[in-house]
């Protein structure tokens, strides 16, 4: 890819807003901690509420990797719209984020294409280990 | 003529009676002759009794001499043995009290530095240790020359023995890089009577000297039963120094180790060689050496077996089955999180307890569907998998973690030995597979690979990383619990689960963040509690779910 250290676009879709600083400042934290296993560094953060909005700016913004609640207030949760991405996007990167790791979630979630699943509050360690594979996937 | 022929007369019978006295005083010659004779024969019978009695009382008396010398010679060398003893004895106890009492003084005078003395407390409790073994030895020296020592005749389990012994010896081997092993033939009996203390301290005693004089290769107990005599030999064969022909009776004096310099390089009182050997033979048995210097030493102990019981369980079956420790090594130091998939409970706490062993933490999964969940939900160092599991199988649990970017090392835990299975599985990926029953060696030099030595601070959390950008946004959460804390308020005044449900779900997903994982884990238990419909233990968790609140606003 030509524009692989090119800036890359983060949408986070919660609709607690602490929750979305929280990823961020998690997601930064680790580019910081150890900036040698990261080829990019420079990240454009994008917010989203619900599932409209989601949609809504992953039409104006065309993220490279979203984040995506699962357990969305308004009746369409992050499942329906991991689908709806999917659909669009088939290569999407999709890490999805939910309070728990339920089978179903998890399965939901597998089934529908994520490819990564976080759990609040975030470590570390996973937050990094997205990141990672992240990477991996656009250097491929 | 008359006068003549009277005179005649007279003269006749003078002369006749001239003869018959002549022929009396000579009969009586005769008689005294004989009577002569007969005392001197009587004299020289008297004479050769005599002196045939005297003879034999000087013969006698002889004899009596020569004992008492040769009484008076073995008093002396006792007397010097015991002399010699008291000597060595003194001296192997000044040794140890020298070094005692010398490191003590230098400590109370300031002679060691801080930072020696770990080390030169080691060697005073070396020491005193070394001073014990020796006061015990002495003690049963004492007895087993007072002859005041007694064995007993009791049912022994050999085979427990036996695996005491190795239990002791194997971490000591397993240091030096030795292999201790035990090879017990098929007809040994399971049980036997004697004396089991005293067996216990000739088979440690044996077994102690090979790991000492072994610097390379093994030592094999090796136990076989002559069922005509009815007698145990267990030998102990070693691949250490062995020992010169000259020196070896030597051994088994008290106080004689082969070399004056064996002693102060490799430790012992001397006297234990000794000791066992009248054991043994107490026991009915002996011990002998066959050694060769360089090529190693045998020392084969027999015992009589006394009621000889048989088992089907064989011994080694006996010692997978008393204990998966059999093998005794160095448990590495570890630290870190791993993840156990495994439903079997005895198979639960096993693993456990070798893991708790290692200083690693455990969480269990029940299930590969519980593994998923925990292993996205923690921070695991390591997954170790079993692969049949109820629910969801081990493999389909790793397919899924690795599908979703799970990057941690996944080991498979697998009763299936075949080695094509094996292959499978590393080809799927898993970084390692183990065999059940676990080989415990195999086991740690697995979990050595993948976790961290020692103590380790866990990973700095982001909360330390980033304290600046933190402090303001946890201030701005912190006043947002007041919020928290009105809603909770309002939807258990109305009896609205769902908004009780919103609300606590966002403190479980945020309060962590900010370093309130109490709160966070009590957030959890009070949202499993509504999804259950306990609505009764909810309202019981409330208040202590505000006091966290309240503490973490505190902060």
């Amino acid at each position: 890819m030509k524009n692989d250290t090119a800036e890359k676009t983060i949408l986070v879709v919660d609709d607690v807003e602490y929750t979305r600083q929280l990823l961020r400042n998690a997601v930064l934290a680790v580019l910081n901690a150890e900036p040698e296993h990261f080829k990019f560094n420079r990240y454009k953060f994008v917010n989203a509420s619900n599932g409209v909005d989601a949609m809504a700016k992953i039409e104006q913004y065309q993220p490279d990797l979203i984040f995506l609640d699962i357990e969305l207030p308004g009746g369409i949760n992050g499942i329906e719209i991991l689908k709806r991405i999917k659909k669009q996007d088939a290569h999407a990167f999709v890490i999805m984020v939910s309070g728990e790791s339920t089978i179903e979630n998890v399965q939901n979630s597998l089934k529908n294409g994520a490819s990564g699943f976080i759990v609040k509050p975030f470590s570390a360690v996973k937050v990094a280990e997205a990141m990672k594979n992240f990477e991996k996937k656009v250097l491929r | 003529m008359s006068q003549q022929s009277k005179e005649l007369e007279q003269l006749k019978a003078l002369y006749k009676a001239e003869c018959e006295a002549r022929l009396a005083a000579e009969q009586k010659l005769l008689e005294v002759e004989h009577n002569a004779l007969d005392h001197s024969q009587q004299l020289q019978h008297i004479g050769q009794f005599l002196e045939q009695a005297v003879g034999v009382q000087i013969q006698e008396l002889q004899t009596a001499k020569g004992d008492l010398e040769s009484q008076k010679q073995e008093a002396e060398s006792a007397n010097q043995a015991k002399t010699a003893f008291l000597a060595n004895m003194s001296h192997e106890i000044r040794t140890p009290l020298t070094a005692i009492i010398g490191f003590a003084q230098s400590i109370k005078n300031g002679l060691i530095s801080h930072d020696r003395l770990p080390e030169i407390i080691d060697i005073i409790i070396d020491n005193g240790k070394h001073l014990l073994d020796l006061i015990n030895d002495i003690l049963d020296l004492s007895k087993i020359e007072a002859e005041q020592l007694t064995v007993e005749s009791i049912d022994i389990d050999l085979f427990k023995v036996l695996h005491d012994i190795t239990n002791v010896c194997s971490p000591t081997a397993h240091h030096k890089d030795l292999k201790f092993l035990v090879e017990v033939d098929s007809n040994v009996p399971s049980s036997i009577t004697s004396d089991p203390t005293r067996l216990r301290q000739i088979l440690l005693n044996l077994c102690n000297n090979a790991l000492k004089f072994t610097q390379h290769g093994s030592i094999t107990v090796k136990v076989s039963y002559f069922e005509r005599l009815n007698t145990l030999e267990i030998d102990v064969i070693d691949t250490g120094v062995g020992i010169e022909p000259e020196k070896a009776q030597k051994l088994f004096t008290p106080f004689t180790q082969a070399d004056a310099s064996t002693s102060r390089k490799f430790g012992g009182t001397g006297l234990g060689l000794y000791i066992s050997k009248q054991l043994a033979q107490m026991l009915g048995g002996d011990i002998t050496l066959e050694t060769e210097p360089g090529k190693g030493s045998t020392f084969s102990l027999t015992i009589d077996c006394g009621i000889a019981q048989f088992d089907v369980e064989s011994f080694d079956q006996y010692r997978k089955r008393s204990s998966p420790f059999a093998d005794i090594f160095d448990i590495p130091k570890l630290s870190g999180q791993v993840l156990l998939a495994e439903d079997n409970e005895i198979n639960q706490r096993l693993i456990t307890t070798h893991l708790d062993a290692c200083g690693v933490k455990v969480v269990v999964a029940e299930d590969g569907q519980q593994a998923v969940e925990l292993a996205l939900e923690s921070d695991f160092d390591l997954v170790l998998m079993d692969i049949q599991m109820p629910n969801m199988d081990g493999k389909e649990a790793f397919e899924t973690l690795k599908a979703l970017g799970f990057s941690k090392p996944i080991v498979a835990l697998t009763a299936n030995v075949i080695s094509s299975d094996i292959e499978v599985y590393l080809q799927m990926g898993f970084s390692a597979s183990l065999a059940k029953p676990l080989d415990l060696p195999k086991f740690y030099d697995t979990l050595a690979q993948y976790l961290p030595r020692g103590k380790h601070s866990n990973n700095p959390s982001l909360v330390r990383d980033e304290a600046p950008f933190l402090t303001q946004l946890r201030q701005q959460y912190q006043r947002e619990m007041d919020n928290y804390k009105q809603q909770i308020k309002d939807a258990l005044e109305s009896q609205d689960w769902q908004a009780l449900f919103e609300v606590v779900h966002i403190i479980k997903g945020t309060a962590g963040n900010f370093g309130f994982n109490a709160l966070t884990a009590h957030a959890g238990v009070i949202q499993q509690d509504l999804r259950a419909g306990s609505f009764d233990k909810v309202q019981l968790q409330i208040p202590r779910l505000i006091q966290l609140l309240n503490q973490a606003q505190s902060v």
